[in-house]
Protein backbone atom coordinates (compact mmCIF):
# COMPACT_ATOMS: atom_id res chain seq x y z
CA UNK A 1 0.00 0.00 0.00
CA UNK A 2 2.80 2.76 0.85
CA UNK A 3 4.34 1.82 -2.60
CA UNK A 4 1.44 2.63 -4.06
CA UNK A 5 0.94 5.22 -2.33
CA UNK A 6 4.61 6.39 -3.58
CA UNK A 7 3.71 5.82 -7.26
CA UNK A 8 1.27 9.06 -7.68
CA UNK A 9 4.56 10.94 -7.40
CA UNK A 10 5.06 9.98 -10.87
CA UNK A 11 1.76 11.22 -12.03
CA UNK A 12 1.86 14.40 -10.84
CA UNK A 13 1.76 15.85 -14.05
CA UNK A 14 -1.75 13.93 -14.56
CA UNK A 15 -2.82 15.82 -10.66
CA UNK A 16 -1.60 18.76 -12.39
CA UNK A 17 -3.44 18.93 -15.33
CA UNK A 18 -6.54 17.45 -12.98
CA UNK A 19 -6.61 19.91 -11.20
CA UNK A 20 -6.31 23.13 -14.08
CA UNK A 21 -8.77 20.83 -15.90
CA UNK A 22 -11.74 20.63 -12.49
CA UNK A 23 -10.87 25.03 -12.08
CA UNK A 24 -11.66 25.61 -15.69
CA UNK A 25 -14.26 23.58 -16.17
CA UNK A 26 -16.04 25.05 -12.82
CA UNK A 27 -16.23 28.47 -14.28
CA UNK A 28 -15.84 27.94 -17.56
CA UNK A 29 -19.39 29.02 -18.94
CA UNK A 30 -19.69 31.95 -16.13
CA UNK A 31 -19.55 35.58 -17.06
CA UNK A 32 -17.55 36.13 -14.35
CA UNK A 33 -15.31 33.06 -13.94
CA UNK A 34 -12.63 32.45 -11.38
CA UNK A 35 -14.43 35.99 -9.48
CA UNK A 36 -17.02 33.54 -7.96
CA UNK A 37 -14.41 32.26 -6.24
CA UNK A 38 -14.27 35.00 -3.77
CA UNK A 39 -17.71 36.28 -4.29
CA UNK A 40 -18.67 32.62 -3.46
CA UNK A 41 -18.07 32.89 0.32
CA UNK A 42 -19.27 36.45 0.42
CA UNK A 43 -22.31 35.64 -0.79
CA UNK A 44 -23.13 32.89 1.71
CA UNK A 45 -21.94 35.06 4.33
CA UNK A 46 -24.24 37.76 3.24
CA UNK A 47 -27.11 35.63 3.40
CA UNK A 48 -26.23 34.07 7.03
CA UNK A 49 -25.56 37.49 8.42
CA UNK A 50 -29.05 38.42 7.00
CA UNK A 51 -30.57 35.11 8.74
CA UNK A 52 -29.02 34.96 11.86
CA UNK A 53 -27.29 38.32 12.24
CA UNK A 54 -29.66 40.27 11.65
CA UNK A 55 -33.49 38.08 12.48
CA UNK A 56 -32.00 35.85 14.78
CA UNK A 57 -29.62 38.21 16.41
CA UNK A 58 -26.69 36.46 17.50
CA UNK A 59 -24.78 37.49 19.95
CA UNK A 60 -21.11 36.86 19.11
CA UNK A 61 -18.66 39.12 18.74
CA UNK A 62 -17.82 40.14 15.24
CA UNK A 63 -20.25 37.91 13.98
CA UNK A 64 -19.29 38.38 9.94
CA UNK A 65 -16.09 37.23 10.86
CA UNK A 66 -16.74 34.56 13.37
CA UNK A 67 -19.21 33.34 10.55
CA UNK A 68 -16.95 33.27 7.14
CA UNK A 69 -13.59 31.71 9.24
CA UNK A 70 -16.58 28.66 9.65
CA UNK A 71 -18.44 28.68 6.28
CA UNK A 72 -14.83 28.43 4.97
CA UNK A 73 -13.55 25.43 6.12
CA UNK A 74 -16.73 24.18 5.73
CA UNK A 75 -17.69 24.89 2.12
CA UNK A 76 -14.32 23.08 1.43
CA UNK A 77 -15.51 20.21 3.17
CA UNK A 78 -18.53 19.64 2.01
CA UNK A 79 -17.83 20.41 -1.34
CA UNK A 80 -14.71 17.79 -1.71
CA UNK A 81 -17.33 15.55 -0.55
CA UNK A 82 -20.20 16.69 -2.72
CA UNK A 83 -17.81 16.34 -5.51
CA UNK A 84 -16.08 13.71 -4.76
CA UNK A 85 -18.78 11.17 -4.07
CA UNK A 86 -19.41 10.70 -8.35
CA UNK A 87 -15.55 11.88 -9.28
CA UNK A 88 -15.14 7.90 -10.34
CA UNK A 89 -18.37 7.83 -12.57
CA UNK A 90 -18.00 11.48 -13.74
CA UNK A 91 -14.80 9.94 -14.94
CA UNK A 92 -15.35 6.59 -16.74
CA UNK A 93 -14.56 7.77 -19.89
CA UNK A 94 -10.76 8.74 -18.91
CA UNK A 95 -10.83 5.58 -16.72
CA UNK A 96 -11.80 2.54 -18.96
CA UNK A 97 -9.19 4.62 -21.35
CA UNK A 98 -5.91 4.76 -19.94
CA UNK A 99 -4.44 3.08 -16.14
CA UNK A 100 -3.61 5.69 -13.71
CA UNK A 101 -4.19 5.04 -10.13
CA UNK A 102 -7.77 5.79 -9.83
CA UNK A 103 -7.37 7.96 -6.43
CA UNK A 104 -6.13 10.62 -8.02
CA UNK A 105 -10.02 11.67 -8.74
CA UNK A 106 -10.66 12.29 -5.22
CA UNK A 107 -7.57 13.39 -4.89
CA UNK A 108 -7.71 16.10 -7.34
CA UNK A 109 -11.14 16.95 -5.97
CA UNK A 110 -9.63 18.06 -2.60
CA UNK A 111 -6.78 19.33 -4.31
CA UNK A 112 -8.89 22.04 -6.50
CA UNK A 113 -11.49 22.82 -3.34
CA UNK A 114 -8.44 23.42 -1.67
CA UNK A 115 -6.96 26.54 -3.98
CA UNK A 116 -10.69 27.61 -3.87
CA UNK A 117 -10.09 27.27 0.23
CA UNK A 118 -7.22 29.16 -0.34
CA UNK A 119 -8.96 32.38 -2.03
CA UNK A 120 -11.70 31.81 0.27
CA UNK A 121 -9.11 32.36 2.99
CA UNK A 122 -7.73 35.94 1.70
CA UNK A 123 -11.16 37.02 1.81
CA UNK A 124 -11.20 36.03 5.39
CA UNK A 125 -8.46 37.54 6.69
CA UNK A 126 -8.74 40.49 4.08
CA UNK A 127 -11.94 41.02 6.81
CA UNK A 128 -10.35 40.45 9.28
CA UNK A 129 -7.63 43.12 8.91
CA UNK A 130 -10.49 45.52 7.71
CA UNK A 131 -11.72 44.86 11.61
CA UNK A 132 -8.16 45.65 12.92
CA UNK A 133 -8.59 42.03 14.52
CA UNK A 134 -5.00 40.57 12.20
CA UNK A 135 -4.02 41.90 9.20
CA UNK A 136 -0.46 39.88 8.95
CA UNK A 137 -2.15 36.53 7.93
CA UNK A 138 -3.46 38.77 4.40
CA UNK A 139 -0.54 39.61 3.21
CA UNK A 140 1.21 36.08 3.84
CA UNK A 141 -1.72 34.34 2.11
CA UNK A 142 -2.12 36.27 -1.00
CA UNK A 143 1.96 35.60 -1.63
CA UNK A 144 1.07 31.74 -1.37
CA UNK A 145 -2.03 31.60 -2.92
CA UNK A 146 -0.95 33.74 -6.15
CA UNK A 147 2.35 31.52 -5.93
CA UNK A 148 0.20 28.71 -6.55
CA UNK A 149 -1.92 29.83 -8.61
CA UNK A 150 0.55 30.82 -10.93
CA UNK A 151 2.30 27.70 -10.56
CA UNK A 152 -0.97 25.43 -11.70
CA UNK A 153 -1.42 28.12 -14.35
CA UNK A 154 2.08 26.57 -15.82
CA UNK A 155 3.87 29.91 -15.89
CA UNK A 156 7.47 29.40 -14.62
CA UNK A 157 8.22 29.67 -11.32
CA UNK A 158 9.65 32.72 -10.61
CA UNK A 159 13.15 32.47 -8.98
CA UNK A 160 11.85 35.59 -6.34
CA UNK A 161 8.23 33.59 -5.17
CA UNK A 162 10.40 31.56 -2.80
CA UNK A 163 12.75 33.69 -1.37
CA UNK A 164 10.31 36.37 -1.06
CA UNK A 165 7.84 34.65 0.95
CA UNK A 166 10.03 33.00 3.27
CA UNK A 167 11.50 36.68 3.96
CA UNK A 168 7.54 38.01 4.29
CA UNK A 169 7.21 34.82 7.09
CA UNK A 170 10.49 35.31 8.70
CA UNK A 171 9.87 39.34 8.86
CA UNK A 172 6.12 38.74 9.90
CA UNK A 173 7.18 36.44 12.50
CA UNK A 174 9.50 38.93 13.59
CA UNK A 175 7.01 42.13 13.55
CA UNK A 176 4.27 40.26 15.63
CA UNK A 177 5.72 37.24 18.12
CA UNK A 178 2.27 35.25 18.11
CA UNK A 179 1.97 35.35 14.51
CA UNK A 180 4.78 32.01 14.07
CA UNK A 181 2.29 30.23 16.09
CA UNK A 182 -0.77 31.20 14.24
CA UNK A 183 0.54 30.21 11.01
CA UNK A 184 1.62 26.82 12.28
CA UNK A 185 -1.90 26.20 13.84
CA UNK A 186 -3.20 27.71 10.37
CA UNK A 187 -1.36 24.93 8.67
CA UNK A 188 -2.38 22.12 10.95
CA UNK A 189 -5.67 22.85 10.75
CA UNK A 190 -5.70 22.77 7.08
CA UNK A 191 -3.66 19.58 7.18
CA UNK A 192 -6.53 17.68 9.13
CA UNK A 193 -9.14 19.18 7.59
CA UNK A 194 -7.87 17.93 4.12
CA UNK A 195 -6.55 14.86 5.45
CA UNK A 196 -9.95 13.63 7.11
CA UNK A 197 -11.93 15.02 3.61
CA UNK A 198 -9.36 13.00 1.50
CA UNK A 199 -10.54 9.87 3.44
CA UNK A 200 -14.45 10.09 3.18
CA UNK A 201 -14.03 11.23 0.07
CA UNK A 202 -12.41 8.31 -1.09
CA UNK A 203 -14.68 5.69 0.39
CA UNK A 204 -17.73 7.31 -0.77
CA UNK A 205 -16.21 7.89 -4.27
CA UNK A 206 -15.57 4.10 -4.27
CA UNK A 207 -19.02 3.27 -2.47
CA UNK A 208 -20.98 5.25 -4.95
CA UNK A 209 -19.91 3.32 -7.66
CA UNK A 210 -21.98 -0.10 -6.13
CA UNK A 211 -24.67 1.72 -4.68
CA UNK A 212 -25.88 5.23 -6.73
CA UNK A 213 -27.81 5.61 -3.41
CA UNK A 214 -24.42 7.08 -1.73
CA UNK A 215 -24.91 10.42 -3.26
CA UNK A 216 -28.14 11.37 -1.52
CA UNK A 217 -27.17 9.90 2.25
CA UNK A 218 -24.01 11.82 1.41
CA UNK A 219 -26.49 14.54 1.25
CA UNK A 220 -28.59 14.19 4.17
CA UNK A 221 -25.09 13.91 6.18
CA UNK A 222 -23.63 17.05 4.97
CA UNK A 223 -26.60 18.70 5.93
CA UNK A 224 -27.24 17.25 9.68
CA UNK A 225 -23.10 17.93 9.28
CA UNK A 226 -23.69 21.43 8.84
CA UNK A 227 -25.86 21.82 12.10
CA UNK A 228 -24.11 19.87 14.26
CA UNK A 229 -20.91 21.55 13.40
CA UNK A 230 -20.27 25.47 15.06
CA UNK A 231 -20.52 26.96 12.06
CA UNK A 232 -23.46 29.59 12.81
CA UNK A 233 -23.11 29.06 16.42
CA UNK A 234 -20.72 29.28 18.71
CA UNK A 235 -19.44 26.74 21.31
CA UNK A 236 -18.86 29.26 23.60
CA UNK A 237 -22.29 30.70 23.93
CA UNK A 238 -23.70 30.70 27.41
CA UNK A 239 -26.40 28.06 27.80
CA UNK A 240 -23.80 25.47 25.60
CA UNK A 241 -20.69 25.74 27.86
CA UNK A 242 -22.58 25.14 31.29
CA UNK A 243 -23.74 21.65 29.86
CA UNK A 244 -21.65 17.94 29.26
CA UNK A 245 -23.13 18.85 25.81
CA UNK A 246 -20.24 20.80 24.98
CA UNK A 247 -17.79 18.29 25.42
CA UNK A 248 -19.27 15.95 23.14
CA UNK A 249 -19.94 18.53 20.12
CA UNK A 250 -16.06 18.87 20.95
CA UNK A 251 -15.82 14.94 20.31
CA UNK A 252 -15.95 15.86 16.21
CA UNK A 253 -12.81 16.25 14.88
CA UNK A 254 -14.40 18.96 12.69
CA UNK A 255 -15.84 21.15 15.71
CA UNK A 256 -12.21 21.33 16.51
CA UNK A 257 -10.71 22.22 13.10
CA UNK A 258 -13.35 24.89 12.92
CA UNK A 259 -12.26 25.95 16.26
CA UNK A 260 -8.71 26.38 15.41
CA UNK A 261 -9.92 28.29 12.32
CA UNK A 262 -11.58 30.91 14.49
CA UNK A 263 -8.02 30.42 16.82
CA UNK A 264 -6.22 31.83 13.86
CA UNK A 265 -8.62 34.55 12.54
CA UNK A 266 -10.33 35.72 15.78
CA UNK A 267 -7.88 35.02 18.73
CA UNK A 268 -10.07 32.51 20.52
CA UNK A 269 -8.52 30.53 22.75
CA UNK A 270 -6.77 27.60 21.67
CA UNK A 271 -7.97 23.84 21.57
CA UNK A 272 -6.63 22.46 24.35
CA UNK A 273 -3.34 19.43 23.48
CA UNK A 274 -5.45 16.74 24.29
CA UNK A 275 -8.12 18.15 21.53
CA UNK A 276 -5.40 18.83 18.60
CA UNK A 277 -3.44 15.27 18.78
CA UNK A 278 -6.60 13.41 18.81
CA UNK A 279 -8.13 15.31 16.00
CA UNK A 280 -4.50 15.15 14.06
CA UNK A 281 -4.79 11.38 14.64
CA UNK A 282 -8.34 11.19 13.70
CA UNK A 283 -7.49 13.20 10.51
CA UNK A 284 -4.83 10.80 9.21
CA UNK A 285 -6.18 7.50 10.34
CA UNK A 286 -8.91 8.74 8.19
CA UNK A 287 -7.12 8.87 5.10
CA UNK A 288 -5.08 5.83 5.47
CA UNK A 289 -8.17 3.83 6.28
CA UNK A 290 -10.01 5.69 3.27
CA UNK A 291 -6.86 4.48 1.22
CA UNK A 292 -7.04 1.52 2.31
CA UNK A 293 -10.91 0.18 1.18
CA UNK A 294 -10.24 2.25 -1.69
CA UNK A 295 -7.30 0.08 -3.31
CA UNK A 296 -8.35 -2.56 -1.72
CA UNK A 297 -11.66 -2.36 -4.23
CA UNK A 298 -10.01 -0.71 -7.32
CA UNK A 299 -10.17 -3.82 -8.92
CA UNK A 300 -14.09 -4.93 -8.86
CA UNK A 301 -15.11 -0.91 -9.01
CA UNK A 302 -12.87 -0.61 -12.79
CA UNK A 303 -15.00 -3.26 -13.88
CA UNK A 304 -18.31 -1.78 -12.39
CA UNK A 305 -17.83 1.77 -13.58
CA UNK B 1 12.43 -9.38 -27.42
CA UNK B 2 8.88 -10.04 -26.19
CA UNK B 3 7.04 -6.43 -25.40
CA UNK B 4 3.66 -7.92 -24.74
CA UNK B 5 2.97 -11.69 -22.95
CA UNK B 6 -0.49 -12.52 -22.43
CA UNK B 7 -0.44 -15.76 -19.97
CA UNK B 8 -3.49 -18.14 -19.60
CA UNK B 9 -5.57 -14.48 -19.29
CA UNK B 10 -9.05 -14.85 -17.70
CA UNK B 11 -11.09 -11.49 -17.00
CA UNK B 12 -14.99 -12.43 -15.70
CA UNK B 13 -17.61 -9.89 -15.29
CA UNK B 14 -20.70 -10.38 -12.87
CA UNK B 15 -23.83 -10.55 -14.84
CA UNK B 16 -26.33 -8.26 -15.10
CA UNK B 17 -25.82 -6.84 -11.40
CA UNK B 18 -28.20 -4.11 -12.40
CA UNK B 19 -28.28 -0.43 -11.20
CA UNK B 20 -27.79 -1.88 -7.68
CA UNK B 21 -29.56 0.08 -4.51
CA UNK B 22 -28.49 -0.39 -1.16
CA UNK B 23 -31.89 -2.21 -0.22
CA UNK B 24 -31.43 -4.72 -3.12
CA UNK B 25 -27.87 -5.52 -1.61
CA UNK B 26 -29.06 -6.32 1.77
CA UNK B 27 -32.02 -7.95 0.71
CA UNK B 28 -29.66 -10.35 -1.70
CA UNK B 29 -27.10 -10.61 1.36
CA UNK B 30 -29.61 -12.03 3.66
CA UNK B 31 -31.19 -14.75 1.07
CA UNK B 32 -28.10 -15.86 0.28
CA UNK B 33 -26.61 -16.57 4.30
CA UNK B 34 -30.23 -18.56 4.51
CA UNK B 35 -30.06 -20.48 1.61
CA UNK B 36 -26.39 -20.19 1.73
CA UNK B 37 -26.02 -20.38 -2.26
CA UNK B 38 -22.36 -21.10 -2.49
CA UNK B 39 -20.05 -19.47 -5.66
CA UNK B 40 -22.39 -16.51 -6.60
CA UNK B 41 -21.54 -13.59 -5.01
CA UNK B 42 -24.61 -11.69 -4.12
CA UNK B 43 -26.40 -14.13 -6.10
CA UNK B 44 -25.60 -12.85 -9.50
CA UNK B 45 -23.78 -15.24 -12.43
CA UNK B 46 -20.17 -14.51 -13.68
CA UNK B 47 -19.63 -14.61 -17.32
CA UNK B 48 -15.75 -15.25 -18.11
CA UNK B 49 -15.86 -12.32 -20.66
CA UNK B 50 -12.36 -13.68 -21.37
CA UNK B 51 -10.62 -17.07 -20.72
CA UNK B 52 -7.35 -18.45 -20.90
CA UNK B 53 -5.51 -16.18 -23.62
CA UNK B 54 -2.28 -16.99 -24.34
CA UNK B 55 -0.14 -15.26 -27.12
CA UNK B 56 3.34 -13.25 -27.52
CA UNK B 57 3.82 -9.91 -29.48
CA UNK B 58 7.78 -9.42 -30.38
CA UNK B 59 8.84 -5.79 -30.61
CA UNK B 60 7.98 -3.82 -33.66
CA UNK B 61 5.18 -6.30 -34.81
CA UNK B 62 1.95 -5.50 -35.83
CA UNK B 63 -0.64 -7.70 -34.57
CA UNK B 64 -4.43 -8.28 -35.89
CA UNK B 65 -7.27 -8.95 -33.43
CA UNK B 66 -10.50 -10.05 -35.50
CA UNK B 67 -13.66 -11.36 -33.95
CA UNK B 68 -17.49 -11.06 -33.63
CA UNK B 69 -18.93 -8.01 -31.57
CA UNK B 70 -18.69 -9.78 -27.58
CA UNK B 71 -15.92 -11.63 -28.83
CA UNK B 72 -13.56 -9.89 -26.27
CA UNK B 73 -11.70 -7.75 -28.77
CA UNK B 74 -11.69 -4.35 -26.88
CA UNK B 75 -12.06 -5.88 -23.11
CA UNK B 76 -8.32 -7.84 -24.49
CA UNK B 77 -7.30 -4.12 -25.47
CA UNK B 78 -8.33 -3.13 -21.84
CA UNK B 79 -6.28 -5.60 -20.47
CA UNK B 80 -3.38 -4.60 -22.29
CA UNK B 81 -3.68 -0.99 -21.23
CA UNK B 82 -3.89 -1.81 -17.93
CA UNK B 83 -7.24 -0.59 -17.44
CA UNK B 84 -8.79 -3.79 -16.22
CA UNK B 85 -6.37 -6.20 -14.20
CA UNK B 86 -6.76 -9.84 -14.84
CA UNK B 87 -8.50 -12.31 -12.60
CA UNK B 88 -6.05 -15.40 -13.74
CA UNK B 89 -2.88 -15.71 -15.57
CA UNK B 90 -0.89 -13.01 -16.18
CA UNK B 91 0.31 -9.99 -18.16
CA UNK B 92 3.72 -8.81 -18.70
CA UNK B 93 4.37 -5.70 -20.68
CA UNK B 94 7.94 -3.54 -21.85
CA UNK B 95 7.54 -0.30 -22.28
CA UNK B 96 4.82 2.16 -22.63
CA UNK B 97 1.22 1.93 -24.01
CA UNK B 98 -0.73 3.40 -25.13
CA UNK B 99 -5.11 2.61 -26.18
CA UNK B 100 -6.70 4.27 -28.39
CA UNK B 101 -10.39 4.01 -28.74
CA UNK B 102 -13.17 6.00 -30.14
CA UNK B 103 -14.99 8.95 -28.27
CA UNK B 104 -13.27 8.45 -24.84
CA UNK B 105 -11.07 10.26 -22.64
CA UNK B 106 -11.71 13.67 -23.72
CA UNK B 107 -13.84 16.40 -21.85
CA UNK B 108 -16.28 18.13 -23.65
CA UNK B 109 -16.24 21.20 -22.21
CA UNK B 110 -12.45 21.96 -22.70
CA UNK B 111 -10.83 22.56 -26.18
CA UNK B 112 -8.95 20.59 -28.03
CA UNK B 113 -5.68 21.94 -27.00
CA UNK B 114 -6.71 21.76 -23.52
CA UNK B 115 -7.60 17.89 -24.41
CA UNK B 116 -4.58 17.81 -25.89
CA UNK B 117 -2.41 18.91 -22.64
CA UNK B 118 -4.89 16.72 -20.50
CA UNK B 119 -3.93 13.47 -22.50
CA UNK B 120 -0.49 14.07 -22.55
CA UNK B 121 -0.62 14.47 -18.82
CA UNK B 122 -2.31 10.89 -18.58
CA UNK B 123 0.96 9.35 -20.25
CA UNK B 124 3.37 10.82 -17.73
CA UNK B 125 3.99 13.91 -20.13
CA UNK B 126 4.69 17.15 -18.87
CA UNK B 127 3.43 20.66 -20.50
CA UNK B 128 7.00 21.25 -21.88
CA UNK B 129 6.55 17.78 -23.91
CA UNK B 130 3.80 18.29 -25.20
CA UNK B 131 4.33 22.36 -26.28
CA UNK B 132 7.46 20.35 -28.59
CA UNK B 133 4.92 18.19 -30.29
CA UNK B 134 2.30 20.01 -30.46
CA UNK B 135 2.58 21.98 -33.74
CA UNK B 136 2.74 18.30 -35.79
CA UNK B 137 -0.21 17.27 -33.50
CA UNK B 138 -2.21 20.37 -34.85
CA UNK B 139 -1.02 19.65 -38.32
CA UNK B 140 -1.59 15.73 -38.55
CA UNK B 141 -5.21 16.51 -37.19
CA UNK B 142 -5.56 19.62 -39.65
CA UNK B 143 -7.57 21.16 -36.66
CA UNK B 144 -5.77 24.54 -36.98
CA UNK B 145 -9.01 26.80 -36.66
CA UNK B 146 -10.85 24.58 -34.60
CA UNK B 147 -8.33 23.59 -32.20
CA UNK B 148 -9.20 26.58 -29.41
CA UNK B 149 -13.09 25.29 -29.47
CA UNK B 150 -14.67 23.39 -27.40
CA UNK B 151 -13.99 19.38 -27.75
CA UNK B 152 -18.46 19.15 -27.64
CA UNK B 153 -18.54 20.84 -30.91
CA UNK B 154 -16.09 18.40 -32.87
CA UNK B 155 -17.67 15.89 -35.35
CA UNK B 156 -16.98 11.87 -34.39
CA UNK B 157 -14.27 12.14 -37.47
CA UNK B 158 -12.46 15.49 -36.15
CA UNK B 159 -12.08 13.64 -32.61
CA UNK B 160 -10.85 10.34 -34.08
CA UNK B 161 -8.36 12.61 -35.82
CA UNK B 162 -7.57 14.22 -32.83
CA UNK B 163 -6.80 11.53 -30.72
CA UNK B 164 -4.92 9.36 -33.72
CA UNK B 165 -2.62 12.40 -33.62
CA UNK B 166 -2.16 12.78 -29.74
CA UNK B 167 -1.09 8.43 -30.01
CA UNK B 168 1.25 8.76 -33.14
CA UNK B 169 2.86 12.19 -31.76
CA UNK B 170 3.35 10.79 -27.72
CA UNK B 171 5.09 7.58 -28.96
CA UNK B 172 4.60 5.11 -27.50
CA UNK B 173 6.37 1.80 -27.64
CA UNK B 174 3.19 -0.35 -27.88
CA UNK B 175 0.00 1.44 -29.82
CA UNK B 176 -3.04 -0.48 -28.87
CA UNK B 177 -5.87 0.64 -31.23
CA UNK B 178 -9.22 -0.22 -31.60
CA UNK B 179 -11.71 0.52 -34.54
CA UNK B 180 -10.08 3.93 -34.88
CA UNK B 181 -9.87 4.22 -38.55
CA UNK B 182 -13.53 3.58 -39.02
CA UNK B 183 -14.70 6.90 -38.89
CA UNK B 184 -12.10 9.31 -41.22
CA UNK B 185 -12.57 9.92 -44.56
CA UNK B 186 -10.41 7.71 -47.30
CA UNK B 187 -7.89 11.01 -47.08
CA UNK B 188 -7.16 10.10 -43.77
CA UNK B 189 -7.33 6.80 -43.48
CA UNK B 190 -4.65 6.62 -46.21
CA UNK B 191 -2.54 9.12 -43.86
CA UNK B 192 -3.35 7.20 -41.11
CA UNK B 193 -1.88 3.79 -42.27
CA UNK B 194 1.03 5.25 -43.69
CA UNK B 195 2.15 6.40 -39.97
CA UNK B 196 1.52 3.21 -39.01
CA UNK B 197 3.83 1.97 -41.60
CA UNK B 198 6.45 4.69 -40.10
CA UNK B 199 5.89 3.35 -36.43
CA UNK B 200 6.76 -0.08 -37.40
CA UNK B 201 9.53 1.01 -39.02
CA UNK B 202 11.19 2.75 -35.85
CA UNK B 203 10.28 -0.93 -34.33
CA UNK B 204 7.26 0.12 -32.24
CA UNK B 205 4.75 -2.37 -32.12
CA UNK B 206 0.73 -2.04 -32.74
CA UNK B 207 -2.11 -4.06 -31.77
CA UNK B 208 -5.06 -3.41 -34.27
CA UNK B 209 -8.49 -4.28 -33.65
CA UNK B 210 -10.43 -3.80 -36.54
CA UNK B 211 -13.06 -5.23 -38.77
CA UNK B 212 -12.16 -4.10 -41.96
CA UNK B 213 -10.02 -7.30 -43.17
CA UNK B 214 -8.81 -5.45 -45.97
CA UNK B 215 -7.11 -3.05 -43.60
CA UNK B 216 -6.34 -6.21 -41.03
CA UNK B 217 -4.20 -7.81 -44.44
CA UNK B 218 -2.54 -4.32 -44.82
CA UNK B 219 -1.15 -3.55 -41.61
CA UNK B 220 -0.77 -6.66 -40.13
CA UNK B 221 1.02 -10.16 -40.66
CA UNK B 222 -0.26 -12.08 -37.83
CA UNK B 223 -3.81 -11.99 -36.56
CA UNK B 224 -5.79 -13.63 -33.81
CA UNK B 225 -9.30 -14.21 -34.50
CA UNK B 226 -11.29 -14.06 -31.04
CA UNK B 227 -14.87 -15.70 -30.69
CA UNK B 228 -16.40 -16.55 -26.95
CA UNK B 229 -13.52 -14.69 -25.04
CA UNK B 230 -10.94 -17.68 -26.18
CA UNK B 231 -8.38 -17.61 -29.00
CA UNK B 232 -9.60 -19.99 -32.03
CA UNK B 233 -7.45 -18.88 -34.87
CA UNK B 234 -3.85 -17.45 -35.13
CA UNK B 235 -1.73 -17.52 -37.46
CA UNK B 236 -1.08 -15.67 -40.95
CA UNK B 237 -2.91 -12.41 -41.65
CA UNK B 238 -4.66 -13.30 -45.07
CA UNK B 239 -5.62 -17.03 -43.51
CA UNK B 240 -6.89 -15.69 -40.33
CA UNK B 241 -9.22 -13.69 -42.41
CA UNK B 242 -10.38 -16.26 -44.37
CA UNK B 243 -11.21 -18.14 -41.40
CA UNK B 244 -12.85 -15.51 -39.66
CA UNK B 245 -15.12 -15.07 -42.82
CA UNK B 246 -15.45 -18.95 -43.18
CA UNK B 247 -16.83 -18.90 -39.66
CA UNK B 248 -18.99 -16.03 -40.17
CA UNK B 249 -20.89 -17.40 -43.61
CA UNK B 250 -21.50 -20.28 -41.25
CA UNK B 251 -23.32 -18.99 -39.23
CA UNK B 252 -26.04 -16.79 -41.44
Amino acid sequence: MLRSCAQLINYKELIKALIVRDLKTRYKRSFLGYLWALLDPLLMMGVFILVFGTILQSTVDYYPIFLLSGLVPWSFFSGTIQQSVDSITRNRGLIEKVYCPREVFPLTVVLSNGVNMAFSLVVLFALTSFYRIRFAMLFTLLVVSLAILSRLLGRQRQRWQLPATGAAVVGLCLYQPDFGPLLLLLGFAVFCLSSLALGLALVFACLNVFFADVTYIVQVLLRLGFFLCPIFWALESGRLSDTHLHYYLLANPLAVILQMFRSVALGYPWPGVGYLLLTGTVSIVSAGLGYFIFKRSEDIMVKRI
Amino acid sequence: MIVLDVNKVGLRFRLNPGITTLRETVIRFIKNRKTGAPGSVNGSRTFWALRDVTFQVHQGEAIGIVGRNGAGKSTLLKLLAGVYRPDEGEIRRVGTISLLQLGTGFHPELSGRENTYLSGAFLGFTKKDIDERFESIVGFSELHQFIDEPIKCYSSGMIARLGFAIAINIQPDILLIDEVLAVGDQNFKEKCQRELEKIRASHRTIVFVSHAMQQVIEICERTLCFDQGGIVFEGNSREAAAFYQDSLRSLQ
